[in-house]
């Protein structure tokens, strides 16, 4: 019997995949956030590289620069000591204080954190999280539990059809040795009235040739069943780990703000250890070639693997592509490589079902094993009347 | 035993017990296919309706329509065999009396019910 590994108990990928959705979502919302917050200080101070020297900027008169903490909101917020303009000395009552322009500054600047972090934390219904859902959509809705109780089934199908050959299985000539009692004896006394028993001993006598074929079908159903339902839950553990390292890598993000108090383009050479020469991305026509070895049909009667889990070995030296999202810094530009990164899951786990669709089996010792299952359907298809079971007129 | 209850317990036997014993198999691993296969090709679908799904449903159908063949031929030879033998013993005083010690094979044999089809 097949390996269960009990996965209809766990924790569906979805369920797996939610918080991380959620986190990446906030994260972003922070990581958005912090950009407009310094955005906001730096339209009314300029400190960046490419802009002139503030100093250098005319001011109105009566003007000075000040100096003064501001209090970056968030999880991972942080205190940056930014300067500002403020009147230098008030004219009036109605003038503001320098304090009251630093207060200014940072109510509007803690606006422009809120705005940017709604609008991708809690836009629309659900925010980012719903659109990083109906992103892998076609790769983590499957249930590849429900999925491997079929292919049990099936490989359940072939044992039965394997039986169906042996010669105790009866299915021989009355004359046989091998033929049940009953039968040998229903020969010998066929009634007179009958038109003709030739007709029903050719259809018994038929019906393990037939069950040959129908084996034949049997494991190439099986196999490919069990090869597309592995693919599926390999990519389906390949997004969730594409989406945890993404998740990780937003954290890094923060905590480099957190570290340098500015945007990426002054974070430290080499403190930003992004992960972005790990491959992480599944590859799709080695990965298919891959899964149709791995799955062939005496693996599922013999019951040494497990369909569900049994590619993830293989996997490792399969991933050949680097992820965007981790090479990114700016949530525009992670949102961006998360969705690149997802789309590029879903295309190569079409692609690798393509190959299983389309690929012979190798080394297989099948009577099709020349041929690609689709070809192998399309055959059967041709050869229905050749299938059919012998007609039996009494 | 005389060689009419011979006869006619040969032919009872096949038409009531043993063919649709293989049609109630058969029908059975014809059903599974469709319990197998409903739900794997579902999933596929949800997987962007890649064009293997149809292909898995393709295939199956026509092993389950094999089956079901295999089903209507052991349960159509069940009811033609009990037809011959009930003519028989419309005929024969010897096969009538042998029936009558026999009652279980009165009526028409418990042929299989035909499997579920897939639905996909």
């Amino acid at each position: 019997m097949l390996v269960n590994d009990g996965g209809g108990t766990s924790t569906s990928i979805l369920d797996q995949l939610n918080p991380l959705y959620t986190a990446i979502a906030q994260g972003l919302g922070e990581l958005a956030g912090n950009e407009a917050y310094m955005d906001t200080l730096e339209a009314n101070f300029p400190t960046t590289i490419s802009t002139p020297d503030p100093m250098k900027i005319p001011q109105p008169d009566n003007t000075r620069m000040f100096i003064a903490d501001f209090k970056v909101p968030g999880t991972y917020g942080f205190t940056v000591q930014h300067g500002y303009w403020g009147t230098a000395v008030p004219t009036s009552e109605s003038s503001p204080s320098p304090m009251d322009t630093q207060n200014e500054l940072t109510k509007t600047a803690t606006q422009a954190w809120h705005q940017a972090y709604d609008a991708y934390a809690n836009a629309g219904y659900g925010g980012s999280a719903a659109a990083f859902r109906s992103w892998g959509q076609n790769v983590w809705e499957p249930d590849t539990e429900a999925m491997s109780l079929g292919v049990y089934g099936l490989a359940g199908l072939m044992t039965w059809l394997q039986d169906q050959l042996a010669p105790s299985a009866g299915w021989v000539s009355p004359d046989n040795a091998a033929a049940p009692t009953w039968l040998a004896n229903l020969k010998r006394n066929w009634p007179a009235t009958s038109h003709s028993s030739d007709s029903f001993y050719d259809f018994w006598d038929d019906v393990n040739d037939k069950c040959a074929l129908y084996l034949d079908a049997a494991e190439r159903l099986a196999s490919t069943s069990a090869q597309t339902t592995a693919t599926i839950s390999d990519f389906q553990t390949n997004l969730l780990e594409v989406t945890t390292k993404t998740k990780e890598h937003v954290e890094l993000a923060l905590k480099q703000w957190q570290t340098w108090k500015a945007p990426s383009g002054y974070w430290g050479t080499g403190k930003y250890d992004d992960n972005s020469t790990a491959k992480t991305i599944l590859g799709d026509v080695s990965y298919g070639t891959g899964v149709i070895a791995m799955f062939p049909p005496a693996a599922l009667i013999s019951g040494s693997i497990s369909v569900v889990t049994g590619g993830l070995t293989y996997l490792i030296p399969d991933k050949t592509e680097i992820m965007k999202a981790t090479t990114a810094s700016t949530a525009g530009d992670i949102w961006d490589g998360y969705y690149d990164d997802v789309d590029s899951v879903c295309t190569r786990m079409q692609k690798a079902l393509d190959v299983v669709r389309t690929q012979p089996p190798k080394n297989s010792d099948l009577a099709s094993g020349s041929m690609g299952f689709e070809s192998f359907v399309r055959m059967v298809q041709a050869d229905r009347s050749d299938w059919t079971p012998h007609p039996v007129h009494l | 035993m005389s060689v009419i209850d011979i006869k006619m317990s040969a032919i009872y036997q096949a038409s009531h017990d043993e063919l649709p014993s293989e049609a109630g198999i058969f029908s059975a691993e014809a059903s599974g296919i469709s319990d197998a296969i409903d739900p794997l090709v579902r999933q596929v679908a949800l997987a962007g309706n890649h064009p293997i799904g149809p292909d898995l449903a393709d295939l199956a159908v026509e092993l389950f329509l094999h089956l079901r063949s295999m089903v209507r031929t052991f349960n159509d030879s069940a009811t033609g065999l009990d037809l011959i033998a009930d003519d028989f013993v419309r005929q024969d005083e010897q096969a009538k009396a042998w029936l009558d010690q026999n009652r279980r094979y009165l009526g028409d044999p418990q042929t299989a019910t035909l499997p579920t089809a897939p639905t996909v």
